[in-house]
């Protein structure tokens, strides 16, 4: 009996720290949040000041996400935001995140020690300013383990968005995983 | 002594002729090799390496999905995803495989929306944006958002672009699995289900207009259990190798909110 309560135990606890906890959160992540990281830039698109507003809207909410300007390009850890430089696959494409861990990409699952958020360089659905800072502040979002969500108005949600704040969903959901 | 010279000439020829030879037949059966090599199929992609990156993307309403694509189609899938079929934008700069897609071959079983061209038989190429590739020894396969790669041999409804902003230049499911409507499995849990009841019912269903017009003019469509609904039509889904016969079950709300429930029978 002792021995069959340890069994369930172990299974529970593997699907705890395998799967994701909350919804929003993705299980997999940065060891730490306070993090370093640069902008890579088309200013036809934004002006540095504007993304890196748009980068810093995660800060100040959770005492353990702390996301600091730091200039070059950085190769093995940080988060890197690449703005208006790609062509996207398809024009419906507004951005998109990649992790890696060691050099090589990970899923949302896996520990990572860089991310690579890209803000593409989108046609007629990305032109205006607070379509194009939305996009950035959501590709940092996914950069600090947050999943897509479904409120009307958070950043995190899919799709193009007419606003640039961050939800208390959003809120909410990144102090679940970083702590208050 | 001329004759001799002259037969000496000749098999130099004939032999540079047959090194000539030989070594394009070496380098063909070098080229098959590394083409028989370098296919990479999903199954030789291990499990660690099936990535879906995060992709932020414009997502469109039923109406909207028809208005903003060329093409409506329904299609069946004639390949399957291969690092042959794959296009991937490998960045120097950042060192990494920054955008991705496949171009994957369908065969037109019916056209609902047209730029003039297709017709029913027609084979041509889409793009969707699922790819595999291989990088630094090692073999991955990248989806944008957890959209499924089309399945070989299935049947599906897509809303495609026209192809003119895309990656490979061919038409492209307009937002990833915004776009794409699986009719072989229409009761498995589709992120966009009112998507595909609306697709299922305007162009693979005879039912009654007037039940029809709700289903496609409802605000809202979710998904209910067949014994919550309050009445039942039978619909038909032909796709290129067999029929679906599934039960679609209703309840209507007052508030433009219809809940649906899709049972194969």
């Amino acid at each position: 009996m002792k021995k069959m309560k340890i069994i369930i135990l172990s299974i529970l606890m593997v699907c705890l720290t395998t799967t994701n906890v909350f919804a929003g959160n993705f299980s997999g992540g940065f060891t730490s949040a306070k993090k370093k990281y640069n902008i890579i830039l088309n200013e036809s698109f934004v002006n540095l000041i504007t993304a890196k507003k748009a980068v810093r809207r995660w800060n100040k909410i959770s005492n353990n996400v702390s996301l600091s300007y730091g200039g070059d390009y950085m190769r093995n850890k940080g988060i890197n935001v690449s703005i208006g430089q790609i062509s996207p696959p398809s024009k419906t494409a507004l951005g998109q995140t990649y992790y890696t861990y060691k050099g090589k990409k990970v899923s949302h699952d896996k520990k990572w020690d860089l991310a690579l958020c890209i803000v593409y360089s989108s046609s007629k659905f990305s032109k205006n300013s607070k379509s194009i800072q939305a996009t950035i502040t959501h590709e940092v979002g996914h950069a600090l383990s947050l999943s897509h969500t479904k409120g009307k108005s958070d950043i995190m949600k899919q799709g193009v968005k007419d606003y640039i704040k961050l939800s208390d969903k959003d809120k909410e959901w990144l102090k679940k995983k970083w702590g208050q | 002594m001329k004759k001799g010279n002259n037969v000496n000439k000749y098999f130099i020829f004939l032999f540079i002729c047959m090194q000539l030879v030989f070594c394009a037949c070496g380098k063909q059966t070098d080229q098959e090799n590394q083409e028989i090599q370098t296919k990479i199929a999903s199954a030789d992609v291990p499990q660690k390496n099936k990535i879906s990156s995060d992709a932020e993307y414009v997502t469109f309403s039923y109406e909207e999905l028809k208005n903003e694509a060329a093409i409506v189609a329904k299609v069946e899938v004639l390949d399957e995803l291969s690092s042959e079929n794959s296009l991937i934008n490998y960045n120097e700069e950042y060192g990494m495989v920054v955008s991705s897609c496949a171009v994957r071959s369908v065969r037109v079983l019916e056209v609902y929306k047209n730029n003039g061209e297709l017709s029913e038989g027609n084979e041509f190429q889409v793009q969707e944006s699922c790819a595999i590739y291989e990088l630094d020894g090692e073999y991955y396969q990248e989806t944008m958002d957890d959209t499924p790669s089309l399945e070989k041999g299935e049947t599906y409804i897509l809303f495609l672009d026209d192809g003119k902003e895309s990656m490979s230049g061919k038409p492209s499911i307009v937002s990833c699995n915004n776009g794409m409507v699986a009719l072989s499995r229409p009761n498995s849990d589709d992120e966009y289900f009112d998507i595909c009841v609306k697709s299922i019912v305007e162009y693979e269903s005879d039912i009654p207009e007037v039940e029809k017009e709700n289903i496609l003019q409802a605000e809202e469509i979710y998904e209910i259990n067949s014994s919550e609904s309050e009445k039942e039509e039978d619909i038909t889904l032909e796709t290129g190798k067999e029929e679906i016969d599934i039960s679609m079950g209703m309840k209507e709300e007052e508030n433009g909110k219809i809940g649906i429930s899709i049972e194969e029978k």
